[in-house]
């Protein structure tokens, strides 16, 4: 065999498992948006359609018809924005000081420690005392304490993301800032904010990604009005089991600003992804 | 992200010490204010009531019993010689075990095998497609687990369909379900890897496979004493963050299998969450999330020390 003949084979193959790899990962996809579009009567078959014969939203039209569903999107989205926003306001400022200033005692320094250590406990440790004290304060079930709890999540890997940007600044901006009269907070707004644009938008999206679908913590926390899609959608494996168009228009509804934002955000998520690596 | 960054990033934890290096007056002067404490507070806040505070209740909470009315009372150390004898908590950290080291292995096994077998493609393959392939490991585990119980469903699920096994209850067989739940979690897991692996990869710089090939060395040898030490660190990194988040395992099972059949895909996550949401023995269930953060961060700590010695070995 020559030379040509085994690249080809080995270009053939490579696309081979590309188109393989493909369809395994757009499998479960597939079945949502080919299952979301069509009527009942066509869902539990067997043997099982691949492609609906009759092209229909109605799923969609009953999904939205449920005043639920609204108030459990208005959940999951504020919920996501408003700990995104929150998270991005603290820990930037956060990250600026832990960066460039030493604190006593190498206090800042125990606090990275902390906030990585975080990431190694169970969320179990945290959650069963923090819903006694959410109930003695009358926040369970309410969509804020889903915020509070979304933003601290996300802060250890918005900090991690944050620092080496604000380190890779050289110091003489600071300096500089400094002699042109600015006081700490001045530089911070006017010098290095500015320059943290990838990294606000790396944090960003992962927070964003986070909350949405965030599980765990609204499972237990929420009970009726401050119920998220992720919540929702796991009811489904009770009452609504046999009810797959709906299953499938719901998760559509959950999945298609997740996979929109992956689109429009690609760099700043490609970034991110593997800083989950360390995250 | 190329090695390198990710050496950068671990690297930054340890030049914090450097950060404001004070010299001149005006350094001191900034050194002294008030603002830092400031930038700071509203993090310190959030991190000490909602992680601080919690994490030390919930040490408290292992000394006591609690009822479902929510009064506690003192037990000492019987939470812990329960669970020491609780048969069922050990059977899930069974489960747990086999699911984490499963998952893990078979997942760094196919990321490892695509990345080298794509190598040259990973290259050229754009952004576009890198996130298409990490639409798995951004959906919520919740979807992933519901949608993934219909398409195994035995009478009108797809997999049966394509696969040709008429009827097969994958989900409904004690011996099948808990390998099930594993491939479940190498669809949505070996994307993170992947990407971690493949990144590597086109780390590598390309004069030194070139060299090492001009010096003679077969592909093998290039593999064994130049890819694998320059990729291993950081795949074991990923690869032990992904252990760590196996063993809290929680949405998948609660979706995908419900714990079951009986208790053959009953995670220690599971079973953790019924003792404090369904029985409310939340003394008992703050023990043994307490007993598995010590067995985990244990694990990880050793892992990561070992690295730390391989490496320095290395270099």
């Amino acid at each position: 065999m020559n030379k040509t003949a085994v690249r080809s084979i080995t270009g053939a193959s490579r696309a081979i498992v590309m188109v393989l790899l493909l369809s395994v990962t757009l499998f479960p996809l597939f079945w949502i948006v080919s299952t979301a579009f069509r009527p009942d009567s066509e869902t539990l078959v067997n043997p099982p359609m691949f492609l609906p014969h009759t092209v229909t939203t109605e799923q969609f039209v009953n999904l939205f018809a449920d005043d639920d569903t609204w108030k459990f999107i208005k959940n999951s989205l504020i919920a996501t924005v408003a700990s995104t926003v929150l998270v991005l306001a603290v820990a930037a400022p956060a990250s600026y000081a832990l960066a460039r200033h030493r604190f006593p005692a190498d206090a800042g320094r125990a606090i990275i420690m902390f906030m990585l250590a975080f990431r190694f406990i169970p969320g179990f440790v945290f959650v069963i005392p923090l819903f006694l004290s959410f109930r003695d304060l009358h926040l369970l079930d309410n969509v804020w304490a889903l915020v509070l709890m979304y933003t601290v999540m996300n802060l250890p890997l918005s900090v991690w993301i944050m620092m080496p940007t604000i380190q890779s600044i050289p110091m003489e901006i600071n300096e500089a800032a400094a002699i042109d009269g600015a006081s700490v907070w001045q530089t911070f707004t006017r010098v290095v904010l500015p320059l943290m644009g990838p990294a606000l938008a790396t944090a960003g999206t992962l927070s964003m990604i986070f909350a949405w679908n965030e599980f765990f913590v609204a499972l237990i926390f929420t009970q009726n009005n401050a119920v998220t899609l992720p919540v929702l959608m796991s009811t489904y494996i009770g009452d609504f089991g046999i009810q797959w168009g709906r299953i499938a228009a719901t998760a559509l509804v959950a999945v298609a600003p997740i996979v929109l934002l992956g689109l429009l955000a690609q760099r700043a998520l490609v970034r991110g992804m593997t800083a989950g690596a360390v995250k | 992200m190329t090695q390198q960054t990710v050496e950068k990033r671990v690297g930054a934890g340890a030049q914090i010490p450097r950060a404001g290096g004070a010299g001149s007056r005006k350094n001191r002067q900034k050194q002294s204010s008030p603002v830092w404490h400031v930038m700071l507070a509203p993090s310190l806040i959030l991190i000490i009531s909602l992680l601080v505070y919690p994490l030390i209740r919930a040490v408290i909470m292992t000394f006591q019993k609690t009822t479902l009315a929510g009064k506690s009372s003192w037990v000492g150390f019987d939470n812990y010689t329960r669970l020491a004898t609780d048969e069922a908590f050990w059977r899930s950290m069974g489960v747990t075990a086999v699911f984490s080291v499963g998952a893990v292995v078979l997942e760094l096994a196919l990321a490892w095998a695509l990345a080298l077998f794509l190598w040259n493609g990973f290259k050229r393959l754009n952004t576009f497609f890198r996130i298409v392939f990490a639409i798995p490991m951004m959906l919520s585990p919740v979807i992933v687990g519901v949608v993934w119980r219909t398409l195994l469903n035995p009478q009108f699920g797809w997999i049966n369909a394509v696969l040709g096994t008429d009827n097969a209850d994958w989900l409904g067989n004690p011996q099948t379900a808990l390998p099930v739940l594993i491939l479940v979690d190498v669809w949505q897991w070996t994307p993170f890897l992947f990407l971690i692996v493949a990144s590597g990869l086109a780390g590598v710089p390309e004069e030194v496979i070139e060299a090492a090939k001009i010096d003679g060395a077969g592909y093998w040898r290039v593999l064994r004493s130049i890819v694998i030490p320059l990729t291993a660190p950081v795949t074991i990194i990923g690869a032990l963050f992904r252990f760590v988040d196996a063993t809290k395992t929680f949405d998948l099972p609660y979706n995908l299998t419900s714990g079951g059949p009986g208790t053959a895909t009953e995670t220690v996550g599971m079973f953790i969450y019924r003792k404090a949401f369904t029985y409310y023995e939340q003394g008992y269930a703050s023990a043994l999330s307490l007993v598995l953060t010590i067995i985990v961060g244990g694990l990880a700590f050793f892992i990561l020390r070992w690295l730390g010695r391989v490496q320095r070995e290395l270099s």
